[in-house]
């Protein structure tokens, strides 16, 4: 198939894809089929080499000999650590009765040999020790000399069922630490629909595939036509201002139906699985005739040295409806590099559905939070793979000056940025499709997109900046290309240099408000009053609701008279999803349905 | 890094063939999951540096630091937890499950060498089998990074740390720890002096070179002529105790010739200034290997006074260890 003819076939599916209704189980499990064999269809007849076109041919019983010879060509020389257990275990579950006994030999060498590293994260460690577990299945009883690690079968077998263990319960009691990722969503998806199709201990069969339906439920709760509502804890450019470009929403087309269809790997082993989502978990997805507010508790990813507390909570705050969401975490570094502390995401003008702000803050403090190499060689480390990390430019990044306090729609960010600092500024980004961004009288910022609104009342003096095209020739701190582009035409960044400074947001739809001119009405009679001296950073506001809220920097937030307590955040609390702080159980409602997933009992329960 | 083997106050000296043990954490280019492999990991070699063996691994499982102990069985630090090879570098196992993860140094008690202790992102394990099994021993640290760890030469179960927040002394093989100085820095790096028993030295981020002259019991700033306060590596010429070394952020090798009290820079030659390991060959303390952060390998012959390129371009030198 030619890149026209696949992306024209793309365009039709993102077409249908937007429509993605409510249906019956029988129906969703059609229309999953052909999902499933379309996101497959180029791989089975791709002649470049890789696992993933592999694994399809062997899934599909189809030029089983070009499957073979790729196979034993990749591992002569396997690389990408867990990136590269995770398919080439996938492909071995998908291929081992079909392939001929050298590939199956290749594959075997390979765990031998090649030694993979385990990585630093969450997300590597889940699909290291995912995958290693289902080798030690498919080749037990072997001694320490034919593993990479000098561990026996059963050994690797312990271990790795223990780590999985570990990992599910911290998740189900304090929350993920990589949470609400984007584009980390399928690696933890992968895994766990790995282990659902292919554990032969029926316990982690169990666990893979509840696990699964837990991370399929978080982001479901917090979707919105292929999108994941922020903050998160990880997103790299340019999803994070062309949001259906993320790995979530590939996996929220073949689930949801709705996202984009990728051609991306990640989204392969799954549609190759027998893993199905329950109904209740696309139903939370997809129903958005109610809006509601949705709360989580997650936590920091381990901090290693710099903090107090090895993984203190992050809280997140989401307001959804049909048209739009938004959604905040509490500010402050959460997580290194790729953090997203707040956004609003809403369904009109593709690609560019979203406007957010941050401070786009770097230091080798942060990172030192989180990775155990020298404080002062760290950010050239980071910049090797992350390239924007140390651009004043950045869209992605948690910043220690920056706080948020979200009621419903309307959400306040206050900054107080110590000079000297790595940038003192701020920014905003506005995309470029917008279709009204008019700078009211009164200070407001009101923009429409479509029929949804965006306000945002800035505190201080600011400039607009017309983004221009990065250079695709940009090169990074050490000489390599940049991978990931800091700028594209046409978009507007809002930058303010104060560094006691802040914002006011407030969304509303047509339906919540009425025309656009009866909004920028609206926000015209509300606006803010702030102090901002350094120390002393506060704001009071009443929203276009009624609700007033006070908000000291960094912690102090009231709302009606009311002290908020963050800390008594459960760790999912909403309509549809709930569990408790230390629980171990997720409870999900729809309608009449109820889905109980209890890790302590390793039962599904409807 | 200083070795020397010892019994019941007695030292000895052992004449050997010198080894020198390199662990190469990582290769400039190479990020993690990517679709190149670097050849990193441990290299050893025996002469000085003409040639060096690569001994481990075919992979990337980053490795911080590599130690022999006296029954010659090999031991890592690595991304990967504690590895060990009892057949010099052939074949290796992964001796920590998965709890133990970052190990970033491992010393082995040199009368007992199934006793060996490892400094983690996560704080002290500890090993009395081998790498059988681990245990954690954390208790009394106000922060549990580690990044290095020197176990007394004449009194083994009296333990340093070097942590986040200052240095750590256990006088029961870790069992409990007291923070005895340089409180709420960063150390990086701890060692004693291979001749003077009382003698210890600990590098610190950006607050220069500590001494202790009295076992440990007090430390204080020996920083004079030493720009670079940031140090990470401490060497010791064993046939001259005047003569120390050490390896700084930004600054390259300096030299003390007074036993620590006064520094002065060598680097003549020495193309990347982040030197993070350092190693004098024990049987032939004019030479010095210097590992940089991305710079690779560097040899001097004289004492630090000239340095050149010896091997691992651009590559992180993270350890340097010999015997």
């Amino acid at each position: 198939m030619n890149v026209k003819k696949f992306f024209l076939i793309l365009t039709l599916f993102a077409l249908q894809s937007a429509n993605a209704q409510l249906v019956s189980r029988e129906t969703y499990l059609k229309e999953f089929e052909k999902r499933a064999s379309f996101v497959t269809s180029i791989y089975d007849t791709a002649q470049s080499s890789g696992y993933y076109q592999a694994a399809v041919r062997y899934a599909h019983g189809k030029d089983i000999a070009t499957a073979d010879k790729m196979v034993i060509e990749l591992l002569r020389d396997p690389r990408g650590d867990m990136f590269w257990m995770i398919p080439a275990i996938g492909t071995y579950l998908q291929g081992k009765d079909r392939m001929s006994p050298e590939a199956r030999a290749a594959m075997r060498n390979a765990w031998k040999t090649y030694a993979p590293y385990r990585g630093d994260t969450e997300n590597h460690w889940c699909m290291y020790h995912a995958s290693l577990f289902l080798a030690a299945e498919q080749w037990p009883n072997l001694p320490g000399s034919e593993w990479y690690n000098g561990k026996s079968s059963e050994e690797n077998l312990r271990d790795a069922k223990e780590y999985l263990i570990h990992w599910m319960n911290i998740t189900t009691t304090i929350g993920q630490g990589e949470f609400d990722s984007p584009d980390y969503f399928p690696e933890y998806a992968m895994p766990m629909i790995l282990l659902s199709q292919f554990a032969k201990d029926p316990e982690m069969k169990t666990r893979g595939a509840m696990m699964a339906d837990y991370i399929f439920a978080d982001f479901a709760v917090e979707h919105l036509e292929g999108q994941y509502i922020g903050g998160y804890s990880r997103i790299y450019q340019p999803a994070v201002y062309k949001p259906l470009l993320s790995g979530a929403s590939a996996f929220a087309y073949l689930y949801f139906g709705t996202g984009e269809p990728t051609n991306s790997g990640w989204i392969v082993l799954p549609a190759l699985s027998n893993y199905r989502l329950p109904e209740i978990i696309y139903s939370i997805a997809l129903d958005r005739s109610k809006t509601y507010v949705h709360q989580e508790r997650k936590r920091v990813r381990n901090v290693i040295r710099f903090g107090a507390e090895k993984n203190p909570p992050v809280y997140k705050y989401s307001y959804i409806t049909k048209n739009y969401g938004i959604g905040s975490l509490q500010g402050g570094i959460l997580q290194p590099i790729q953090q997203h502390t707040w956004g609003v995401r809403y369904t009109y003008g593709r690609p560019y559905t979203t406007i957010f702000g941050l401070h786009p803050y770097w230091s080798a403090l942060e990172v030192g939070m989180f990775f155990p190499e020298e404080v002062k060689t760290l950010i050239a480390d980071v910049v090797a793979s992350k390239g924007t990390y140390n651009n004043p430019d950045k869209w992605t990044g948690g910043s220690p000056y920056e706080r948020t306090f979200q009621h419903k729609n309307a959400l306040i960010v206050l900054y107080d940025i110590t000079p000297g600092t790595t940038t003192e500024h701020i920014d905003g980004f506005f995309p470029r499709n917008l279709e009204e961004r008019i700078v009211e009288p009164s200070g407001w910022i009101a923009c429409k997109a479509g029929d949804v609104y965006i306000g945002w009342y800035p505190l201080q003096e600011y400039e607009w900046k017309e983004e221009s095209d990065a250079s695709i020739n940009t090169l990074n701190d050490i000489g390599r290309p940049q991978l990931e582009r800091v700028k594209e035409t046409g978009n507007w960044r809002l930058r303010s240099y104060k560094p006691q400074n802040g914002y006011v947001i407030e969304v509303r739809s047509k339906d919540e408000i009425g025309s656009f001119a009866q909004f920028q009405s609206a926000l015209n009679t509300h606006t803010p009053t702030a102090k901002l001296q350094p120390g002393a950073v506060s704001l009071q506001y009443v929203t276009l609701s009624g609700d007033k809220m006070e908000f000291a920097f960094p912690e102090k937030r009231t709302l009606n008279g009311s002290a908020i307590d963050l800390s008594k955040t459960k760790l999912f609390e909403g309509p549809f999803i709930n569990a408790e702080v230390g629980s171990e159980k997720m409870t999900m409602t729809y309608k009449n349905k109820k889905l109980v997933l209890d890790f302590k009992a390793v039962k599904i329960s409807e | 890094m200083c070795l020397l083997v010892a019994s019941a106050g007695v030292e000895l000296l052992q004449a050997r063939q010198d080894t020198i043990y390199m662990s190469v954490l990582n290769s400039h280019k190479h990020r993690l999951g990517a679709l190149d492999n670097p050849t990193v990991g441990l290299f050893v070699t025996t002469d000085a540096g003409a040639t060096w063996n690569h001994k481990g691994w075919r992979g990337y499982i980053r490795t911080f630091y590599t130690e022999a102990g006296s029954d010659g069985t090999l031991w890592s630090a690595c991304g990967n937890g504690v590895l060990r090879s009892t057949d010099r570098g052939n074949s290796w196992r992964v001796t920590t499950g998965w709890q133990i993860t970052e190990a970033l140094k491992i010393k082995i008690e040199a009368l007992k060498p199934a006793v060996a202790y490892a400094a983690t992102a996560y704080g002290v394990f500890k090993t009395e089998n081998g790498g059988e099994t681990w245990k954690e021993e954390n208790k009394g640290f106000l922060k549990p990074f580690v990044s290095d760890i020197v176990i007394d030469r004449l009194h083994p179960n009296r333990l340093f740390a070097a942590s986040e927040d200052g240095v750590y002394l256990s006088t029961n093989g870790g069992t409990g720890w007291l923070r005895v100085g340089i409180d709420g820095k960063g150390v990086r790096t701890i060692a004693q002096h291979p001749v003077i028993k009382d003698l210890f030295f600990a590098g610190t981020e950006d607050e220069g070179i500590f001494v202790s002259r009295d076992g440990g019991k007090s430390w204080n700033a020996t920083n004079s002529g030493l720009i670079h306060l940031t140090v990470y590596c401490i060497a010791c010429d064993r046939s001259n105790p005047d003569i120390l070394y050490v390896g700084t952020h930004g600054g390259g090798v300096y030299r003390s010739s007074d036993g620590g009290k006064s520094w002065s820079p060598r680097v003549k030659g020495l193309s990347n200034l982040v030197v993070h390991s350092l190693v004098v060959l024990p049987s032939n303390s004019s030479v010095l290997f210097a590992g940089t952060l991305n710079g690779g390998l560097f040899k001097s012959s004289d004492g630090g006074e000239h340095w050149s390129f010896n091997s691992q371009e651009e590559a992180q030198v993270w350890g340097l260890w010999a015997k």
